[in-house]
């Protein structure tokens, strides 16, 4: 009878597999998802969800776009599955409980006030280019969209960000 | 891992937002069980190939989320660290609006844009006024759009003023105007008459178009923003004159609904059993389209005597009404040109007898 069936072809060009990137880097992509996602348990499904995708495709994606291929992934269930939230749809997993008391709690509260009132875009730029400190071309690369989107998209989030007191006003 | 030699600068910006969220984020990440995804996006592969109700799947999910909701308990709404109070937190209309000829009609720029606000023309209705108070609880209990790019985004995409089509229409003549407030200070009324040609940032927009572009980026950043008001305005069945509303059926919760004899009179509140039959219909509203080859003998014909119908309010203090159509559902006029929504039930299932 037929063997059991391998859960990720062998990688020709010793690119990460599923398993070794998973181990690698979900700690990071889970920390990008909290700053998306504002909740410990939303960013947990967030991470879960876009891998659970990716893992399909996991041989075809070339080894030096994969994290790019994975946090567009990830930022396209985002923006998909709030969309959906409002049309009766839940994501999938249990609710979020409410979060816990945070070590500090001032800063972390001010940032999540923050990021909450920037569009699902802009929220997306910041927490990429200024946390995952990706340039703009692979920002850009990452959504989808053109760098002078997200030029675009940063002038307004940092303009925000800086109305709601985050940031220090600056003289550009 | 972190290669700052690639940033693109912005200043001094950069090192502290950077640190901002650096010092926000939970240290303790949680452990993902590679193994496990991948046995769960196979099962899911294998659930996708072999069933064809994957949309039931998420439909079973929706109706068990609805009944959720009944209690006015949206999950989404649990998530307080995402929650803000900031549409309601911008500044307030006046309170007299500029007559039609008197306003103005121009905005140079939408850089720095910090709100948009609708300020209904509260006193344009044939029924009694509403009184100072209620009024003040009315625009009191409005939401702003604060995620002002999105009606930078609308407006760009609005129809241009139309004079040829606006010469054979009379400008309405209404006071309802949008109060556009900047990071500056600076606030500017503009007018959403229909065939009002509205100049912004150098385009010619129609004022119902200019309308309706805001009420558009409202229902965006309705999706976008977790937020709700305890409704506290009044449910008249008339005197409360055209208040645009954003809302969808389903993503609001109905909290309050009154019935209304087709003169105007209220008959009575809804019970709290009647309103959460009433939201299971919201819920399931579809949308309405009045076949024109309908058979004239179809007694879903309109009736020639205006139908009862229902003053219902939301979560996000929105005022809507529900009528009676006598064809076995009750219909809803959205905010788009043209929507119209079919709520599946009657006055008489509800046990409402005008």
């Amino acid at each position: 009878m037929s063997e059991a069936v391998t859960v990720v072809e062998p990688r020709v060009d010793a690119g990460p597999t599923f398993e070794e990137y998973v181990a690698a880097r979900s700690a990071a992509l889970w920390r990008s998802a909290w700053l998306l996602t504002g909740d410990r348990h939303k960013a947990e499904d967030l991470v879960q969800t876009a891998l659970m995708k990716c893992w399909g495709r996991w041989s075809r994606i070339a080894p030096e776009a994969v994290e790019t291929y994975v946090r567009k992934t990830m930022v396209t269930t985002y923006t998909d599955w709030w969309r959906r939230r409002w049309n009766g749809e839940l994501p999938t997993g249990e609710l979020p409980e409410t979060a816990a008391a945070p070590v500090d709690g001032g800063i972390r509260r001010d940032v999540l006030v923050a990021l909450a009132a920037l569009p699902r875009g802009q929220r997306a730029v910041v927490v990429l280019r200024f946390f995952d400190d990706l340039t703009e071309a692979q920002t850009a690369a990452a959504l989808g969209i053109s760098v002078g989107t997200v030029k675009s998209q940063t002038s307004r989030a940092l303009r925000t960000l800086r109305t709601s007191g985050l940031l220090e006003d600056t003289h550009d | 891992m972190t290669d700052h030699t690639s940033h693109t600068t912005h200043g001094t910006d950069d090192p502290q937002l950077r640190d901002l969220l650096t010092a926000a984020v939970p240290d303790d990440a949680p452990t993902l069980d590679a193994a496990r995804l991948a046995r769960d996006a196979r099962t899911a592969r294998t659930r996708r190939r072999t069933a064809t109700a994957v949309g039931g799947v998420l439909a079973v999910g929706a109706t068990v989320a609805g009944v959720g909701l009944l209690g006015g308990q949206d999950p989404a709404a649990r998530d307080d660290t995402t929650a803000t109070t900031a549409p309601y937190d911008a500044p307030t209309c006046p309170a007299t609006l500029p007559e039609l000829p008197d306003a103005v009609w121009a905005v140079d720029s939408l850089d720095g844009l910090a709100s948009v606000r609708i300020c209904p023309d509260l006193d344009a209705t044939a029924g009694p006024l509403l009184s100072v108070d209620e009024k003040g609880q009315v625009l009191a209990s409005m939401d702003a759009l604060v995620q002002s790019d999105r009606f930078g985004e609308q407006v760009d995409v609005a129809e241009t003023f139309d004079p040829e089509r606006c010469a054979t229409i009379s400008v309405v003549n209404s006071r309802q105007s949008l109060q556009l407030t900047f990071d500056d200070g600076r606030s500017v009324l503009l007018p959403t008459a229909m065939c009002s040609p509205i100049s912004v940032a150098g385009r010619e927009i129609d004022g119902g178009a200019l309308g309706t572009a805001y009420l558009a980026a409202l229902d965006g950043q309705r999706d976008d923003l977790t937020y709700s008001h305890p409704f506290s305005g009044p449910l008249p069945c008339a005197g409360r004159g055209s208040v645009p509303d954003a809302a969808r059926p389903g993503r609001e919760q109905l909290v309050a609904a009154v019935l209304c004899t087709p003169d105007g009179e209220e008959v009575a509140p809804l019970s709290d059993a009647q309103l959460a039959d009433l939201n299971d219909a919201w819920r399931s509203a579809k949308e309405f389209v009045q076949d024109p080859t309908a058979d004239d003998e179809s007694e879903c014909t309109a009736p020639e005597d205006a139908p009862s119908y229902l003053v219902v309010g939301t979560d996000h203090s929105d005022v809507m009404r529900f009528s009676d159509t006598g064809c076995g559902f009750l219909v809803w006029s959205g905010w788009r040109p043209g929507d119209s929504q079919a709520l599946p039930t009657t006055l008489a299932d509800l046990g409402l007898t005008p």
